[in-house]
């Protein structure tokens, strides 16, 4: 029975409204868990986790990059739906615009926690260093989230019993007319925060495994973010729509929309591979060889070895780029989802490569090859963003009409 | 004492004593020597020897202080330090490691040194002893390993660093760890080595000798 | 960006003399008094131990008995060209026009600790614990005093060596004291003056070292210690990690080829010790 008949979107299914708070149980535990991992590291320090000196970046940072590349596929799909014009994407663009409002504003809330003074977190608008990537990063952010938030709005008014308000209505509506400036906006700034984020690293001219080639301000992997991120953020969208169709027991998304996504994914992910590839010889013969260091130098044995690198260029790097190019792969569920997970693995993969290994590996000869664990604070904390991710879409599919082609591809 | 005279009087009348002025430039009455300098050899050294020897003989004299040279005892020379019986129980020798930032007097560490201490000196409230690589692989022992330190008069819990340095067939412990008072900084914190060094006797002078144990450092 | 010269030719930087040094660690105890460095019960791990002047053992690799070592101790190089300054998001580091010494400004940091992961040399230390309860038992159980002079830092923020800035701003004020003015009617102001004597300002390091290891003074100045022993030892001077392009003011000085050959990474080197 749905005590909340009235508030589900017209037309379509959801389950009893007992077991719908069943299933918020577990995303609603992982918040609590997150909760406490937050009070502690805001009363008692950072010592509550296991970075250190050494480490001074460690899972909230990876985290952070992670689902920033990820929540890519909210701004993506909107400048392929608004400018470039490709309407069959109206199918998934509301559940795109979701996921990228989970991922940014969790990003948010994870650096509050993470730098040492979150009190201070202001400074950085207020006494920005131009010169500093993460200056970029915080400013296009900040004003992303804001666009994103914007574009989540409409969707909330659009819910059923908002919807009767008249000026909800007017409003949502109107907002509609006028999304594809937020989408041009939201294009602009995400490739300048998707780039620095990159940035941050490429231009540590003193850390020989991050250091890349510069054109003028630009470092090498300021482009390669934004490949990575445009190529993996509709992958992850995907991921996600295919999960709810699945939980769900229903299709939600028009095939054609997926194929866009999965074809256009694909060729990106084929460019950023090749790019990535040359990038990455050029930098063995370049700031590393520059700094006296070859290749075996920054592998150890174990989990930092030079697997890693065929792990994430090949297994989940090429591999993928090849079932997504191949259209008989895109149309079967199994192999989409499968080059899907991989394309997004080697992408979280690629973030935890450049922030981790860039900080373990030592520079002067005498200092210590590192190794790091994160705390079970810090792992409380990241698993809250999927608790909270959980807790979002799961409202959201209820309330809001995510899925304007729920009701056709259902009849 | 009403006032600096009186009490100066009350002082000279007895209650003090005084050296005659020394003379600066007169070297003639520096050193207590026959010849009025300095001297390696020490003359009562060989005034004792000649007693004893005069007792008991050359012979006997010999083999109760463990030398084979009597002449060369009032000089500086080396002996050959023979510890205590050794045995395949404790095939190592445990030497005391005094370190810079590591006070081994009877005032405990100040914390800024404490601070500095090595992690490959003190780990935690671990104290961790050196010894070579070679010698560390025969026993079966690793970097930061935990391992048994014993001697005939007792054993330790210690921490295995290995360091080229150390002389193989050698034990380093350093010395001036394991206070069981000086409070936060300092208390409970690494062992003393002197808790379980062996003390020998050094027959010439009778001293007693702890700067080299017969030891054994087995795996935990 | 380029490197950053100092205006009027001020450098300030260091020289140590590692045939000199013997690790005794007068250095480091007279930097934490000095600025105010705080000591935890248990400072055994160093990834968190915040030490400005940090000493390093370094081996030769060899085996007994032909094992030599080094103390090498290693402050915030200063780098002409810092790896961290341009990283902060918050301004919170800048290299001082005059001088060159890479400030550090705790109250501004926000601790994100960009700075952290930029610099080779692991100069820069953060407040992984909150000092304000560990000040109150420094003065208690140590029965020791803060100076006056050094801003204590809070939690969560970076901090590293200053060159003992400090130092510099009581040398200004005295040469201010001491510059007699012609005319009292002419605004004098402190911000003029820009060279100080040498013995006006040292380090407290180098004023600490029992073996006259560390010699502190302006680079550029032929009249300055840190100047001549460049000059006279030229072929014993070295940098650590010249080839990032950091351009550190901090330079070594050792007769022994293979303490040289530890300051960088050399492809292939045989000399290569196993970090």
């Amino acid at each position: 029975m749905n005590l909340d008949a009235k508030l589900i979107p017209d037309g379509v299914q959801r389950t009893s409204t007992l077991n719908f708070g069943l299933t918020l149980l577990p995303w609603l535990g992982l918040l609590g868990f997150g909760l406490i991992g937050a009070l502690l590291c805001f009363g008692l320090g950072l010592n509550q986790t296991a970075m250190n000196d050494y480490f001074a970046f460690g899972l909230w940072i990876v985290f952070d990059l992670a689902v920033i590349a990820l929540g890519a596929g909210a701004f993506f799909t909107g400048f392929l739906l608004y400018i470039i014009g490709r309407k069959e994407l109206k199918s998934i663009i509301n559940l795109a615009v979701i996921i990228g409002f989970i991922c940014y504003s969790a990003a948010v809330v994870m650096l509050l926690i993470d730098i040492g003074q979150p009190l201070r977190g202001w400074f950085i608008f207020w006494h920005a260093n131009v010169h500093s990537m993460l200056t970029e990063v915080s400013f296009c952010i900040t004003v992303y989230l804001m666009v994103l938030i914007i574009e989540y709005i409409p969707i909330i008014l659009e819910n059923r019993k908002l919807n009767q308000v008249r000026e909800f209505h007017f409003f949502a509506h109107n907002l509609h007319e006028v999304m594809f400036i937020f989408a041009a906006v939201g294009t602009f700034l995400s490739f300048f925060h998707q780039g620095s984020l990159g940035g941050m690293f490429g231009v540590m001219f003193a850390r020989p495994f991050a250091a890349r080639p510069m054109f003028f301000i630009w470092p090498t992997t300021f482009a390669l973010f934004i490949m990575s991120a445009i190529a993996a953020g509709p992958c992850f969208t995907l991921l996600i729509a295919t999960l709810l169709e699945k939980i769900g027991r229903k299709k939600l998304v028009r095939a054609e929309a997926k194929q866009t996504l999965a074809n256009i994914a694909g060729k990106l992910l084929a460019v950023y591979i090749f790019f990535k590839i040359i990038d990455t010889i050029a930098w063995i013969y370049g700031p590393a060889q520059n700094a006296g260091l070859a290749l075996g130098d920054f592998y150890r044995d174990g989990p930092y070895g030079q697997w890693l690198l065929f792990l994430e260029l090949g297994l989940m790097g090429i591999l993928p780029a090849i079932l997504l190019n191949i259209p008989a792969a895109r149309r079967n569920t199994l192999w989409l989802t499968l080059a899907c997970l991989l394309t997004t693995s080697g992408i979280v993969l690629n973030r935890f490569v450049m922030v981790v290994v860039t900080l373990a590996i030592p520079v002067l000869p005498f200092e210590q090859f590192i190794g790091y664990l994160p705390s079970w604070q810090e792992w409380a904390i990241s698993l809250a963003v999927i608790g909270y991710g959980g807790l979002i879409i799961s409202l959201s599919y209820r309330y809001l009409p995510v899925f304007p082609d729920e009701k056709a591809l259902n009849a | 004492m009403t006032g600096e005279k009186e009490f100066l009087q009350a002082l000279v009348a007895g209650n003090f004593w005084y050296d005659p002025a020394f003379s600066y430039g007169d070297m003639g009455g520096a050193f207590g020597t026959p010849s009025g300098k300095f001297e390696f050899f020490s003359q009562a050294l060989d005034k004792a020897m000649a007693d004893i020897i005069g007792k008991v003989g050359n012979e006997t004299a010999g083999r109760g202080l463990g030398v084979a040279d009597l002449s060369l005892l009032p000089l500086p020379h080396q002996e050959t330090f023979i510890p205590a019986e050794s045995s395949r129980q404790f095939p190592l020798l445990m030497m005391p490691l005094e370190r810079f930032r590591l006070n081994n007097s009877n005032l405990g560490n100040a914390p800024y040194l404490t601070k500095l201490l090595e992690d490959t000196i003190l780990k935690g409230d671990n104290l961790m002893v050196e010894i070579n690589p070679r010698t560390a692989s025969a026993l079966g022992l690793h970097e930061g390993g935990r391992a048994k330190l014993a001697t005939s008069r007792g054993a330790v819990t210690v921490l295995v660093h290995l360091f080229e340095g150390a002389r193989p067939g050698v034990v380093f412990v350093p010395v001036g760890l394991g206070h069981t008072g000086f409070g936060y900084y300092l208390k409970g914190k690494g062992v003393n080595p002197a808790e379980i060094a062996e003390i020998t006797t050094d027959p010439l002078s009778g001293q007693e000798l702890w700067w080299g144990s017969r030891a054994n450092l087995s795996r935990i | 960006m380029s490197v950053i010269h100092p205006t009027n030719g001020i450098m300030y930087g260091m020289v140590i003399d590692l045939d000199k040094c013997t690790g005794c660690g007068a250095c480091s105890v007279a930097c934490m008094t000095e600025n105010n460095i705080y000591v935890l019960k248990d400072e055994s791990d160093k990834t968190r131990s915040i030490t400005w002047m940090r000493l390093y053992q370094v081996e030769n690799g060899k085996a007994f008995p032909e094992t030599e070592s080094v103390i090498i101790p290693r402050p915030c190089m200063q780098c002409g060209q810092p790896a961290c300054v341009p990283v902060c998001p918050a301004t919170a580091t800048t290299k001082d026009e005059i001088g060159g010494i890479v400030s550090q400004i705790t109250v501004r940091c926000i601790g994100c600790r960009y700075c952290v992961a930029a610099c080779p040399y692991h100069a820069r230390t953060f407040n992984w614990f909150d000092p304000w309860p560990l000040y109150k038992n420094h003065v208690e159980q140590m029965a020791g005093a803060l100076n006056p002079d050094v801003p204590p830092r809070m939690r969560g923020v970076v901090e590293k060596c200053s060159f003992c800035h400090h130092r510099l701003m009581a040398a200004k004020a005295r040469v201010y004291t001491e510059t007699e003015v012609k005319n009292p009617r002419e605004k004098y102001h402190m911000s003029e003056i820009q060279a100080v004597p040498e013995e006006y300002y040292q380090t407290a390091c180098a004023e600490a070292c029992p073996a006259e290891a560390i010699t502190f003074g302006d680079l550029n100045n032929p009249g300055h210690r840190v100047h001549q022993l460049l000059k006279e030892r030229k072929a014993d001077a070295f940098r650590l990690l010249e080839k990032l392009g950091t351009e550190p003011r901090v330079y070594y000085l050792s007769s022994r080829r293979w303490v040289r050959k530890q300051a960088d990474n050399y492809l292939n080197s045989p000399e290569k010790t196993v970090g």
